[in-house]
């Protein structure tokens, strides 16, 4: 006869299932009642959230567009089919909900243009340590070409007058807006916002600017982060990684264009790129990929969706 | 001496005495450091060892947290950062890994009397360790083999299973 284990063991126990194992949450609400009261009771998804702290990539909403025909698809990226469509509607909740029209942001260039910016989702509670943004009404949502660092947004831009693609810095509380320019190393020539894509730090702490080689036989992923309290602008961007695509995505060669498509904010990060026809995810914590799909259109876009999804709170 | 090293005596549930260096232990389990910054000012200058009595845990539980114990905090204490292991060049396995894999490969009535004990002595490291160990051991698993492993008697109706098991086939 096995020890029958305390609640508050038992809870332990359960918070110390990865988040992205949700069968194994919903298997072990089936094992008794008690175990089911335990697991389904509120309180328990709260306390598990704040264990975990950042939630694992639990779906990403595709839109592709090839030949005028634009497709929207919800993907879900872990075992978790039937109960992450029985969220949809809450995920469409969040959407419609969270959704914030901004107003018109003061170009400092006349001629600059943002890239793929329509939408920007903000939690409605702004300011350090207010909202830990786990909240399932207030679920962390990161559109993948824009990025929320302390109170300011950071939008990829064009513009002849600054030579070419550069970084928008939208302040929120004064309204001001500021060009930040890209990294520059010899590569940049090439630096094309198809190829680039913004992040934030795991703590928000920092923005961070992940590019492609696009002309090279052994394509590499350069991730760089950028620190504003340096008084040297050259000096702010610093190299991070470097990851070596053709191993990381398990293939012979590339010979593919490789698109840099969004980016997740959870653990490390995730970095979803398209090539060869496939979206894959890189998730930059274990430093491994993972093949999404297939999708001809590279004109794809990623949202990516972040949760924690246990028994009862679906 | 003064330059000895001061230590207690833990005496489990069922009577068995084990020594202990009061340093480590200290640094190991909140509950016995309270227990001894309780008992100092009678034994002050005295040279009487100080026996603490455990009763919550048993003799085979007990000798096996002394050896975590003294295999984590001990070389640890010495430099006086628990948490830091300096002899471990960055990127290389955390040096105990390969210990704290075998120390919970353990029946399940061990590793659950493991978690109570830890819990007990405050001993947050060796509580998240056998923690995750009994969450591993719920990682693939039928349900019907979660409840043979931790011995649970199925408390619901055939009508009250069928009607779950359809709502959540996909977890199966």
């Amino acid at each position: 006869m096995a020890a029958e284990m305390f609640e508050e063991h038992l809870e332990q126990v359960l918070f110390r299932i990865p988040p992205d194992d949700s069968a194994s949450h919903f298997r072990a609400a089936l094992v008794s009642k008690r175990w089911c009261r335990l697991i389904c009771y509120p309180g328990f998804c709260c306390r598990f959230c704040k264990f975990h702290g950042t939630p694992p990539l639990t779906a990403f909403f595709l839109t592709a567009t090839q030949a005028s025909i634009t497709c929207h698809h919800f993907v879900a990226t872990i075992m978790m089919t039937t109960a992450l469509q029985s969220c949809h509607g809450r995920v469409t909740d969040v959407v419609t909900d969270e959704l914030r029209k901004l107003p018109r942001c003061p170009l400092p260039y006349p001629d600059l243009r943002i890239v793929d910016c329509n939408v920007v989702v903000l939690c409605a509670v702004l300011g350090e340590g207010s909202c830990d943004h786990l909240d399932y009404n207030h679920g962390p949502f990161i559109h993948g070409n824009n990025v929320l660092i302390r109170s300011a947004l950071y939008f990829k831009c064009h513009g002849n007058s600054i030579g070419g693609p550069a970084i928008l810095k939208y302040d929120l509380p004064t309204g001001e807006a500021f060009a930040v320019h890209i990294p520059k190393v010899g590569i940049l020539s090439h630096v094309d916002h198809r190829y680039s894509v913004l992040m934030a730090m795991e703590d928000g702490s920092k923005l961070r600017f992940a590019f492609t080689e696009f002309q090279s036989t052994k394509p590499k992923l350069y991730l760089w982060s950028r620190r504003e309290d340096c008084p040297d602008e050259d000096a702010r961007w610093a190299q991070s990684t470097v990851i070596e695509l053709v191993d990381m995505l398990h293939k012979k060669e590339l010979t593919w264009t490789i698109i840099v498509v969004a980016f997740a904010n959870t653990g490390a990060g995730v970095v979803f790129v398209w090539t060869c026809g496939s979206l894959f995810s890189i998730d930059l914590e274990s430093v491994s990929s993972k093949m999404l799909g297939n999708t001809v259109a590279y004109m794809c876009d990623v949202v990516p969706y972040m949760s924690f999804c246990t028994p009862g709170t679906c | 001496m003064a330059s000895e090293k001061k230590v207690v005596f833990l005496r489990s549930s069922d009577g068995e005495a084990f020594e202990v260096s009061e340093e480590v232990i200290s640094a190991a389990s909140v509950t016995i450091k309270g227990m001894i910054d309780e008992e100092s000012p009678s034994r002050a200058d005295t040279a009487a060892t100080t026996t603490l009595a455990i009763p919550n845990v048993t003799a085979a539980t007990l000798s096996r947290v002394l050896h975590y114990v003294n295999k984590h905090f001990d070389a640890a204490a010495v430099v006086g950062r628990p948490d830091d292991y300096i002899f471990c060049a960055p990127g290389d396995e955390h040096p105990l890994a390969r210990f704290d894999d075998d120390f919970v490969d353990v029946d399940n009535d061990t590793l659950i009397d493991l978690v109570h004990a830890a819990e007990y002595l405050h001993i947050k490291k060796l509580f998240d360790l056998t923690c995750k160990a009994v969450a591993d051991k719920l990682k693939g698993r039928t349900i019907d083999q979660i409840r043979e492993t931790f011995g649970i008697v199925n408390d619901y109706t055939v009508e009250e299973e069928v009607e779950v098991y359809r709502e959540n086939s996909w977890a199966f």
